[in-house]
C-alpha cells in the first residue's frame, strides 16, 4: 500500500481509487480458466545460444589441431625401425602425405575458425553494444519516468494551489456577495412590508369606495326622494302662496275698508269730543279748550307713574310737552298755532299712539286718556 | 494477495490443477477490471486476461517473492500486456500507467489490511448514503475509471457539471467519513 496522503482531500483521493478498485475487482465477471495445455509451467532452460556460438569454433579447431600434431609428431619422432620401414615401405609415405595434408587442411580450418570466431566476437560486441543501448533506455525511461512522476507531483501541487486559491475566492465572493445583497433584502422586505400596507390600503379604500359608492347611491336616492317632496311642498307652497295672496288681498281690501270706516268714525268721534270739550270753537283753539276740559295734563302725569311699558312711558313724555305747548299757545296767532300745526305732523304722534293702543299693554284708564289726546292732535 | 499465496503458487509449480483453478479465481477479477477500467471493452477484457493468465502460470516458476508480492508480479505483468495492446489501439484516453500500482497494490501488514478494509467499508456506505446522481458520477469516476470528459459523453452533461458534482460528492464524503470516525 503506498503511503498514505496527509491532505484529507488526498487521503480520500486515494481511499476513493483504492475503494474503486475493489469495486471494478468484485463487478468483473472473468472468462473461464485458461486450458490445461496452455498453462503448463515451462522449464528453465539454459541458454546456450551465445556460449556454443562462441566457443563451439574454437574447440573444434583445437581438437582437430590437437590431432593432426599428434599424428605428426608421432611419425617424425617414432621409433627409427618404423622410420626404416615407414621408408621402405611406400604405404607409410603416402600416410605421411595424407597427414600433411591433413594438417594442412586442419591449419586451414583453424585459420577459418579464428575467422568465424572473429566474427562472433564481432557478433558479441554488436549484441553487447545493443544490450548497452538497452540499459541505456532503461534507465532513460526510468530517468523519464521519474521525471514524470516530480511533473506529477508539481502539477498535482499546482493544481492544490489554485484549488486553495479558487476555494478561498468563492468563499470572498460569497461573503461579498453575501454583503451587497443583505441590504438588498432588507430594502425588498422593507419595499415587501410596505406594498402589503399599500395593498391592504387599497383595498380599506376600495371598500370605503365601495361603501361611498353605496351612501352615493343612496343619498342620490334620498336626493331625488327630497327633490319630489320638494317639489310636491312648493307646489303646494305655491298653492297657498296663491291662496294667501288671494286672501291677503282680500283682507287688504278689507282692512282699507275697515280703515276707511275707522277714519270716519275717528272723525265723528273727533267732532264729539272738540264740541263737547269746546262748544262754538274750531281749530287750534277747539282743541286747546278739550284739553284744559278733560285735564289731559293733569292725567298725564298720573298715568305716567303707572306706566307699563318704556315706549309708553316716552310716548306719555313727548305728548306731556305737546299738551303743554298747546295749552300755553295763543290760539289767536296764527303764527303760533302753524308752528304748532307743523311740530305735531313732524314727530309723527298719531301712528305712535296707534302702535301703543294696539299694544293693549296699558291699563283702560291709560289706554282711554291716549285715545282722547289722539282725538285732540289729530286732524292737524 | 492472500496470505496462502506460496502455498498456491507451490502447488501450481507442481502441477496441480486445483492450485491454478483457486489461483485464477483468486487474481482474475482483478485483472479483468484493470483492463476495463484501461479502457478495454468486455471480450478484449476477457482475452487479454487470458494472455496474462497464460503468461503466469508459464513464467511461475520465474517468481521471485523477495522481490515483490505476488499481486505486484501480476500487475506488472498485466501492465505490460495492456500496455503492448494498448499501442495498437486508437483510443482516445491516454494509458494510465499508475493504474496497474492502484489495482495490485499489496498491503503486506494484516494490521494495516483490516483498517484499509474498515476504510472502505465506511466508505462504501457513505456512497450508498449519497444521492443518485451524485453516486452515479462517482462510480463512473473510481470505479469505471472514467475521465471527466468521459463521464460527461456519458451523461451527456458539461464537463464543469461533472467536476462539481464530484466535488459535492467529495464534500459529503468527507462529512460522512468523519463522522464514521474515518477521518479527524
Amino acid at each position: 500500500m503506498r503511503a498514505e496522503p496527509e491532505q484529507p482531500d488526498g487521503r480520500l483521493e486515494h481511499l476513493l481509487r483504492r475503494w474503486g478498485a475493489e469495486e471494478a475487482a468484485t463487478e468483473a465477471q472473468p472468462g473461464p480458466l485458461p486450458i490445461a495445455a496452455a498453462r503448463r509451467p515451462v522449464p528453465q532452460r539454459v541458454k546456450w545460444g551465445p556460449f556454443v556460438l562462441r566457443w563451439l569454433p574454437l574447440a573444434a579447431s583445437l581438437v582437430l589441431l590437437a590431432g593432426a600434431a599428434g599424428m605428426f609428431l608421432a611419425a617424425k619422432y617414432g621409433p627409427p625401425d618404423r622410420g626404416r620401414a615407414r621408408a621402405a615401405r611406400p604405404s607409410e609415405k603416402r600416410e605421411t602425405r595424407r597427414l600433411r595434408a591433413e594438417l594442412t587442411r586442419a591449419t586451414g580450418e583453424l585459420k577459418a575458425s579464428r575467422t568465424a570466431l572473429a566474427e562472433a566476437e564481432q557478433l558479441i560486441a554488436k549484441q553487447s553494444k545493443l544490450f548497452k543501448g538497452n540499459e541505456q533506455l532503461r534507465a532513460d525511461l526510468e530517468l523519464a519516468r521519474i521525471e514524470f512522476r516530480e511533473r506529477d507531483a508539481d502539477l498535482r501541487k499546482e493544481i492544490r494551489g489554485l484549488n486553495e486559491h479558487l476555494t478561498a475566492a468563492k468563499a470572498q465572493l460569497d461573503a461579498e456577495i453575501e454583503k451587497r445583497v443583505a441590504p438588498l433584502k432588507k430594502t425588498i422586505a422593507d419595499k415587501e412590508t410596505e406594498l402589503e400596507k399599500a395593498v391592504a390600503s387599497l383595498k380599506q379604500s376600495e371598500k370605503q369606495l365601495g361603501d361611498l359608492t353605496k351612501d352615493l347611491a343612496a343619498a342620490r336616492q334620498e336626493q331625488k326622494k327630497l327633490r319630489e317632496r320638494l317639489d310636491s311642498e312648493a307646489a303646494r307652497l305655491r298653492r297657498m302662496h296663491e291662496t294667501a295672496s288671494a286672501g291677503r288681498l282680500r283682507a287688504e281690501t278689507r282692512l282699507s275698508a275697515m280703515q276707511a270706516q275707522q277714519h270716519v268714525l275717528r272723525g265723528m268721534l273727533q267732532r264729539r269730543y272738540l264740541a263737547a270739550g269746546a262748544p262754538g270753537a274750531a281749530g287750534v283753539r277747539a282743541r286747546q279748550l278739550a284739553a284744559r276740559k278733560n285735564h289731559l295734563l293733569r292725567r298725564c302725569a298720573e298715568l305716567r307713574r303707572r306706566a307699563h311699558s318704556k315706549s309708553a312711558r316716552k310716548l306719555l313724555d313727548t305728548l306731556e310737552v305737546v299738551l303743554t305747548r298747546l295749552d300755553l299757545l295763543d290760539a289767536n296767532k296764527s303764527s303760533e298755532a302753524d308752528a304748532f300745526t307743523a311740530s305735531v305732523k313732524r314727530v309723527g304722534l298719531i301712528p305712535r299712539i296707534d302702535e301703543v293702543l294696539l299694544a293693549g299693554d296699558e291699563g283702560p284708564a291709560a289706554l282711554a286718556w291716549l285715545l282722547e289726546t289722539q282725538l285732540v292732535l289729530m286732524g292737524m | 494477495m492472500s496470505a496462502d499465496a506460496p502455498d498456491l503458487i507451490a502447488r501450481c509449480l507442481s502441477g496441480d490443477d486445483a492450485a491454478f483453478t483457486a489461483l485464477y479465481a483468486e487474481h482474475a477479477g482483478r485483472v479483468k477490471a484493470y483492463f476495463l477500467r484501461q479502457g478495454f471493452t468486455g471480450p478484449d477484457a476477457d482475452d487479454l486476461t487470458q494472455q496474462v493468465f497464460v503468461r503466469v502460470f508459464k513464467s511461475l516458476h520465474t517468481f521471485d517473492p523477495s522481490r515483490g508480492t505476488f499481486s505486484q508480479w501480476l500487475g506488472a505483468i498485466a501492465r505490460n500486456v495492456a500496455r503492448k495492446h494498448f499501442r495498437r489501439r486508437t483510443q482516445p484516453q491516454s494509458f494510465d500507467p499508475e493504474l496497474a500500482e492502484e489495482m495490485f497494490a499489496a498491503t503486506e501488514n494484516p494490521t494495516g489490511r483490516a483498517e484499509l478494509r474498515e476504510e472502505i467499508d465506511a466508505l462504501s456506505q457513505c456512497i450508498e448514503a449519497l444521492p443518485a446522481e451524485l453516486a452515479r458520477v462517482i462510480h463512473l469516476r473510481y470505479v469505471q475509471a472514467r475521465t471527466t470528459r468521459g463521464i460527461a459523453a456519458l451523461l451527456g452533461m458539461p464537463e464543469a457539471t461533472v467536476r462539481l458534482r464530484l466535488k459535492e460528492a467529495a464534500g459529503l464524503l468527507q462529512g460522512c467519513l468523519k463522522a464514521k470516525g474515518i477521518f479527524e
